[in-house]
């Protein structure tokens, strides 16, 4: 298991470097020019190319590759935005702990809630309880999260005056973003678990459980649930990865500087700086969820621990 | 049973959801009898009086993340309503919208004899918030910086800063400035601040150190900023001689970023903000019932417009176009913050006057048999012509209204959206066979600052941004931009003379609605721009 943890630390560094190149050789294909865009129609020919020297956008691919590169993973540095005239670095650093609060914060509820819910359905199915869950389920999943979103600021904020609007003053300011983000994904969940319930709850081994008179609350634990999480990983190892990316939406609307809005306004205006640090960093952020989520599936199934501590692969 | 919790749900969904959005009415009403009840008479608002003269607190909504408090860009976007209580510029427009240029930082100036450079004399005792005296070293870094950085906007006509002693430099001219619009960035848009504080800060995005009437204490990048009036402002002792703006009349300044405008009505009503510029003109009247606050409608400077490729379309063609387009259901189109154009410019600029408004011409007046009859002079056979337009949602919505008007006058147009810098790119005259005509949005400092783009043969290589060349308007442009011509009658001729060859049509203005706290006796204005902080309140002298 280790040399298996150390073999796919060293191919994260690789995959990392990669992203460097590709995100860096992408954002410099992209059309137009940065120096007059930011600049605006207004500006000199004399003063675009001075913005341009400023920014090293004169410099040939190569050059400018090398240097990103170089900055990055070996000086560690992301540079500085060119339109906060702030290092990146230190402003991911700010912002992320409230993307995490946030994002880590829905996923906890995601999946308790989620998870619960759907094996709640999945041991009714076809009853009151499974039609129930699904319905609100289904409401959850189609509703924007931006509407949801404005329904609470407008039934917790202005009706009954418990939470604020927006802001970041305090970690009342979080509960509704938090329950914005969380609901949709309770929904996904819920129904991800019932149907991973429905598909164990027909298998052999909980017929034959079941004909050896096994009580039917120790099968669901021990032997369905088991078998039904797996998927169910898969989806939060997914969900994880996306938590460092935010949302720009409910940043938005809460007026929340997280990095999701951060990578946004780097994205509209063409703040490359900001753009390759977020990549890499997601890059980086993935690894690790997936990282974690295979060591979870090794937890949970003895077969593919089995698998790792031989070092190789079960054909 | 299945159809019973069905039922159930429903309802418990729609008592949730009635109860959010009904929450808007409820609340209007409680609102008012509460508002009655603490009615904003005189004494309550003397309440927030501090003895010092100033008002309490002050809540106001930005729409946009300042991103950082740098002081070397002169291109201050949505800043400007608020910048100038932080950093200060050598000189000011006057109060009174007149052009004229109010000395500032710089105590006095002595143009030359052949106005190619100008003397400044700087106050000898102004001072940071950490105490450094600004000097003529300081405004020469301030202005060297602008330029390293490549910022230096409409500095077309600066060359250099000679520095003669600590108090006074020489600011010399490429050529002799034609109007104080033409030098507005230099000296009224650069910002001022000590070259040792910049220094020892190495910066000033996140910690600013300013001259001006606040201090910065707080600030989180796409949150909030906090400034507290600064009692040792150096032009405290000067009020007389400064314009409005240098009044700290508020004690703690909170700037919230609130980017949904939904979100910041939300904080208007439940009291959290007490001002807050971009509130829908639908939500308007929520405010107006509401005696907690005060409602203006404000038009904004910047305006959208049509302009036909010069090189492209004949006039008859172009006058077609125009009569085919009803503003009105574009501006509808393009969404409830906007009203039709009527002129080349609007209410907020300091040079506007009602007989610049151009009723009876194409731009108002809506006319499909008209435009038939310039499409027969014109000789159009049912040729396509392509639309050009950002790909923003406003943008492509008065393209599609604009297709569709054309259509029902036989003209057909086909809309190319693209990004922003593609749009730059295409429309320099290397792509000139690539569109017939664009639709875009411009302001400036001034009406006439607007038409640089537009009118101004010198912008695009011999061309107008639009691709006309025209020695007439290029100099009826000039006349109305020299400060001893730059007044209604000229700006009047540039404008007959735009109608009469069909070069541009005005589509729509800006128009939100500003809600303040009805604390507040009267909002101070600059240029159309609102300063909550230079604002008066009930009891203020």
């Amino acid at each position: 298991m280790f040399r298996y943890i150390v073999k796919r630390i060293l191919m994260m560094i690789v995959i990392l470097w990669c992203a460097g190149v590709v995100i860096f050789t992408l954002t410099y294909l992209v059309p137009g020019d940065v120096a007059s865009l930011m600049l605006g129609k207004e500006a000199t020919v004399e003063v675009i190319n001075q913005k341009r020297t400023v920014l090293g956008l004169d410099q040939p691919y190569l050059v400018q590759l090398g240097r990103y590169m170089y900055d990055t993973f070996i000086r560690l540095d992301f540079g500085d935005s060119w339109i906060f005239s702030s290092s990146v670095m230190a402003e991911l650093a700010v912002r992320l702990p409230r993307t995490l609060l946030i994002g880590l914060s829905a996923m906890v509820l995601n999946v308790t809630i989620g998870t619960l819910l759907g094996i709640f359905a999945g041991t009714h199915e076809g009853k009151w309880q499974d039609s129930l869950v699904m319905i609100i389920a289904m409401v959850f999943i189609s509703a924007p999260d931006f509407f949801v979103a404005l329904l609470l600021i407008l039934l917790f904020s202005l009706k009954l005056g418990w939470l604020p609007a927006y802001g970041i003053e305090s970690m009342a300011c979080y509960i509704l973003p938090i329950i914005s983000c969380a609901l949709g994904g309770i929904a996904v969940n819920a129904r991800q678990a019932r149907s991973s319930m429905l598909e164990v709850i027909r298998a052999d081994f909980v017929t034959t459980a079941r004909a050896k008179g096994q009580k039917e609350k120790v099968i669901t634990r021990k032997h369905m649930l088991p078998n039904a999480m797996m998927p169910i990983i898969t989806g939060v190892g997914g969900g994880l990865a996306m938590v460092v990316a935010g949302s720009p939406v409910i940043e938005s609307v809460f007026s929340i500087p997280g990095v999701g809005a951060y990578m946004l306004a780097g994205v509209n205006q063409h703040d490359y700086p900001v753009v390759r640090a977020c990549v890499i960093f997601f890059a980086l952020f993935c690894s690790v969820a997936i990282l974690i989520m295979d060591l979870c599936y090794a937890f949970l199934d003895p077969r593919i621990k089995a698998q790792y501590s031989k070092g190789k692969k079960v054909k | 049973m299945k159809k019973k919790m069905l039922a159930l749900l429903l309802a418990v969904s729609m008592t949730v959801t009635l109860a959010a959005c009904g929450s808007v009415t409820n609340k209007g009403s409680d609102s008012k009898s509460s508002g009655t009840s603490a009615e904003v008479d005189s004494g309550d608002a003397k309440s927030h009086i501090l003895e010092n003269g100033r008002y309490d607190k002050l809540v106001v909504a930005i729409s946009e993340d300042p991103q950082d408090l740098e002081g070397d860009d002169v291109n201050l976007g949505s800043r400007y309503y608020w910048i100038y209580g932080i950093y200060e510029s050598l000189f000011d427009m006057a109060d009174d919208n007149s052009g004229e240029l109010v000395p500032c930082m710089a105590e006095s100036y002595e143009p030359s004899e052949d106005g190619t450079s100008w003397t400044v004399k700087l106050h000898n005792d102004i001072t940071d918030w950490e105490g450094n005296n600004i000097t003529a070293n300081d405004v020469k870094y301030c202005f060297e910086k602008i330029i390293a950085a490549g910022q230096a906007i409409r500095f077309d006509y600066y060359d250099s800063i000679e520095v003669i002693d600590d108090y006074t430099f020489k600011m010399n001219w490429k050529e002799v400035p034609p109007a104080i619009s033409e030098i507005e960035f230099p000296l009224v848009r650069t910002l001022i601040f000590s070259q040792k504080a910049y220094e020892d800060h190495g910066g000033m995005a996140t910690t600013p150190v300013g001259t001006g009437c606040y201090k910065v204490t707080d600030f989180v990048t796409g949150s909030k900023v906090v400034m507290e009036a600064n009692d040792d402002y150096w032009g405290l002792k000067y009020q007389d001689q400064l314009t409005g703006r240098h009044k700290a009349t508020v004690q703690t300044l909170e700037l919230d970023v609130v980017t949904e405008s939904s979100t910041a009505v939300v904080g208007l009503e439940n009291g959290t903000l007490d001002v807050c510029s971009y509130v829908p003109l639908a939500d308007e009247e929520k405010f107006t019932s509401d005696p907690r606050y005060k409602v203006e409608e404000v038009v904004q400077g910047d305006y959208w417009y049509i302009a036909p490729n010069g090189q492209r379309m004949g006039e008859d063609l172009r006058k077609a176009v125009y009569y085919a387009i009803d503003n009105q259901a574009v501006s509808t189109a393009m969404g409830g913050q906007y009203v039709p154009s009527t002129s080349l410019g609007n209410s907020a600029y300091a040079d506007y006057d009602e007989a610049l408004e151009l009723d009876g011409t194409y731009i108002t007046d809506y006319d499909v048999d008209k435009a038939k009859d310039y499409l027969d002079k014109a000789g159009y056979k049912g040729e396509t012509l392509k639309l050009i337009c950002v790909n923003n949602e406003t943008a492509t919505a008065a393209a599609q209204m604009i297709q569709v008007l054309l259509e029902q006058a036989g003209i057909k147009l086909e809309i190319n959206a693209v990004t922003n810098d593609t749009y730059n790119t295409m429309t320099s005259p290397t792509y000139s066979d690539q569109w017939d005509m664009m639709i875009n949005t411009i302001g400036g400092p001034s009406m006439v600052g607007s038409w640089h783009l537009l009118m101004d043969n010198e912008v695009n290589n011999g061309l107008t941004f639009s691709l006309i060349e025209d020695s007439k308007l290029q100099e009826l442009y000039e006349t109305a931009t020299a400060d001893a011509t730059h007044d209604t009658e000229h700006m009047r001729e540039v404008l007959d003379y735009v109608i009469d060859k069909g070069y541009l049509y005005s589509i729509a203005n800006v128009s939100t609605a500003l809600v303040y706290t009805a604390n507040m006796e009267e909002m101070y204005y600059r240029e159309g721009y609102y300063t909550p902080g230079a604002a008066k309140f009930i009891g203020q002298e």
